[in-house]
């Protein structure tokens, strides 16, 4: 007796799955326009829009102040700065490495500490300096008399400088993608599949629902493979600073960001056995993402959202998987200490994993008993 | 080739209650069996449970020998190809891409299942809808494209629910002939609403009725158990006061049941004799459509 196909173990029909999902997802993507928006249209125009509203020096002189120094903030506003005021001074700091403000001033200790991080802001460093200790900057007498101000260079950080800051974002965008589709082609796309029959045809076939799960993960993977590499060629082509690429860096970057995808893909699975109808599941994920894309740094960096927000999205694993991801592949950290540095990932991947495995196999079976 | 599909004491409880199968127990051999039985009567669940995709609330399936829901799962299922009535398909690539992707799920080689789609593809008179998108297909061409996935890999069992319903005459033939050349000596079950068609293309035909098997036998056995008589329709002017007719049709006609011997003259001759006019008189030999209303009439008339 001859077999129609094949027999395969556990692994195998996860692998045919995936083979088949990744052959989906690359006849798709050049039959149907909706995919090509979503994985490559969607990414490049937030990298564009990024590029040119984002990451480009903005007008005027920006000047943050820690704490609010009465008479600090008004001098440095009649000199001609843009004021920001902080709370804390190590936000200072960050925005200041990062080149959000040109000039930071800490008024906390006596006499003012002036700070800058750019050499091209140096200049502006002692505009502030003279501004704050009262003095006309257009007089050479005037300036001698700063003689004993203090000016620190505080090192830039990797988002200060706009190549390098559009070189990180786009392995944001990537993130952004990942979660995306984790969330669209996991739990959405198995409410749709339980309703049109898909889950029962394919979880009766002969490599069961480890087929149907490999067929997921592999369009999920071809989809965002895709999307890395445009945005990364893109980013290039607009001008992003890759020096320190290293071939080691991006592999690490590639596991955190596929474990990343694996931990939202699983995470969101129980929502399948919650939703019954394809439209709710649709809207789910797209208000999910729509949030989680903000609040947890992936489409604006990190660094730029308010505290306790900031502190918490260092927890999120596609957020860590992101940040050490670009670490590394832009050789800030090495591939081992990315790895580490990524335990939050690694800490939620079992718990994401097991309840996924609980959900999914819940979806099977409901969609296969139909009772 | 083929082998035997075999269920035993096989309940379906859907949730809410629904008892769709209630206790089928029967095989099906090599060859074409059809299943009939009216709307509801359990004949798309019972081919479910028989392709191994819906789960049995009791009793067992065997597919060669293996059960679908058993250890030999992924044996018992390769040997199967199932056309569901309303069948799932990638939406976003052109029919041939669809199918090469779901051979791929089904367990073929990507690359054999490339070959594979085109060849089934020809065979069903699909080849011009190879470039097409799936969701620009119609209603009846994405069910030949679900027959065709059935019929990828030369399964040796092949269950098909409604093959015919929606395909156009032309579209029927060539599904038969295409069946016997890539399926020729599989277990081929279907279910049909069309009782010449099952006539002509089934060796067997099962009557379902309720969840179980009511009747079972060729088109032969079954319309001489059932419906061995021939009817006579007559047109006339009015209807003979000695005669009972079976029924009146809609227009007119008259249907008599008569005995096989000399029924026909018998009607013909009462007419006759109290001088009621015929206009047109019409033998039919009885077939499956009788057989099926004779079982499930009362069902129909509810
Ligand atoms: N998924 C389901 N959930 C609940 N009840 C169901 C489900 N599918 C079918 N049923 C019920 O089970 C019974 C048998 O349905 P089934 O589809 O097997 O009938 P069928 O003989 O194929 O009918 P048809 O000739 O109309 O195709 C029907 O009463 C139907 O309402
Ligand atoms: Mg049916």
């Amino acid at each position: 007796m001859r077999s129609r196909a094949r027999r395969s173990g556990g692994w195998r029909a996860l692998l045919r799955g995936a083979a088949a999902g990744v052959l989906y997802f690359v006849y798709g993507v050049r039959r149907s326009p909706e995919l090509l928006v979503w994985y490559v249209v969607f990414p490049l125009l937030l990298l564009l829009g990024a590029r040119y509203l984002v990451f480009t020096p903005g007008g005027g002189l920006t000047a943050g102040v820690y704490p609010d120094g009465g008479g600090v903030a008004a001098a440095l506003e009649s000199a001609g700065f843009n004021v920001a005021v902080y709370g804390s001074l190590e936000a200072l700091l960050r925005d200041l490495s990062n080149g959000r403000i040109a000039v930071g001033v800490d008024a906390s200790t006596s006499p003012p500490r002036i700070l800058y991080s750019l050499d091209e802001y140096s200049g502006a460093a002692l505009l502030a300096l003279a501004a704050v200790n009262g003095v006309d900057p257009g007089s050479l007498l005037g300036l001698a008399s700063l003689a004993g101000g203090i000016v620190e260079r505080v090192p830039p950080g990797p988002l200060a400088d706009a190549g390098r800051a559009l070189a990180f974002y786009a392995v944001s965008l990537v993130g952004v993608t990942a979660l995306y589709s984790g969330l669209y082609g996991g739990f959405t796309s198995l409410v749709e599949m339980r309703i049109n029959g898909m889950i029962r045809v394919v979880a009766g076939s002969p490599g069961g629902p480890l087929t149907l799960l490999g067929y997921l993960l592999g369009f999920n993977t071809a989809a965002v493979t895709l999307t890395a590499i445009v945005l990364l060629v893109a980013a290039l082509l607009l001008g992003a600073d890759y020096s320190g690429f290293n071939p080691a860096g991006a592999l690490v970057a590639s596991v955190l960001l596929f474990a990343g995808l694996i931990a939202v893909f699983a995470a969101s699975m129980p929502l399948g056995l919650l939703v019954r109808r394809a439209e709710l599941a649709a809207a789910l994920a797209g208000i999910g993402g729509f949030a989680l894309i903000f609040a947890t740094g992936l489409a604006i960096p990190r660094d730029f959202l308010p505290e306790p927000l900031r502190s918490l999205a260092g927890y999120s694993p596609l957020t860590v998987a992101v940040e050490k991801g670009g670490e590394t592949l832009l050789g800030y950290t090495g591939a081992l200490e990315a790895l580490l540095g990524a335990w939050p990932l690694w800490a939620s991947l079992p718990l994401a994993g097991a309840l996924g495995v609980i959900a999914y196999k819940r979806l099977v079976s409901y969609a296969v008993e139909a009772e | 080739m083929g082998c035997l599909v075999e269920a035993r004491d096989l309940w379906k409880v859907y949730r809410g209650g629904v008892e769709a199968v209630r206790g089928f127990t029967g095989s099906f051999g090599p060859g074409r069996t059809a299943i009939m039985g009216p709307n509801g009567s359990g004949k798309s669940t019972l081919l479910a449970m028989l392709a191994g995709v819906l789960k049995p609330s009791r009793g067992r399936v065997l597919v060669c020998g293996r059960d679908p829901w058993g250890p030999g799962w992924a044996e018992a299922r390769s040997l199967v190809g199932y056309a569901p009535q309303d069948p799932p398909l990638p939406r976003a690539v052109t029919a041939l891409e669809a199918l090469t992707v779901l051979g791929g799920l089904m367990g073929l080689p990507l690359g054999d299942a490339r070959r594979e789609a085109v060849h089934v593809m020809e065979e069903l008179g699909l080849e011009g809808l190879a470039g097409v998108k799936v969701s620009r297909l119609s209603g009846g061409q994405r069910r030949r494209l679900g027959l065709a996935a059935a019929l990828m890999g030369s399964p040796e069992v092949v269950l098909l629910d409604e093959p015919s319903s929606g395909l156009d005459p032309a579209a029927r033939a060539r599904l038969w002939r295409a069946l016997g050349r890539l399926a020729s000596g599989a277990t081929i079950v279907f279910t049909t609403h069309d009782p010449v068609e099952a006539e002509e293309e089934a060796g067997m035909v099962v009557v379902m009725h309720r969840g179980r098997p009511l009747a079972r036998g060729s088109p032969r056995e079954l319309i001489e158990r059932y419906a061995p008589r021939p009817r006579v329709r007559v047109w006339g002017s009015g209807v003979p006061r000695g005669l009972k007719p079976r029924r009146l049709l809609g227009d007119g006609a008259a249907e008599y049941e008569v005995e096989v011997e000399r029924g026909v003259a018998d009607v013909v001759s009462a007419y006759a004799s109290e001088g009621v006019g015929v206009y047109r008189v019409e033998v039919a030999r009885p077939g499956l459509r009788e057989v099926f209303l004779e079982l499930a009439g009362e069902e129909l008339e509810e």
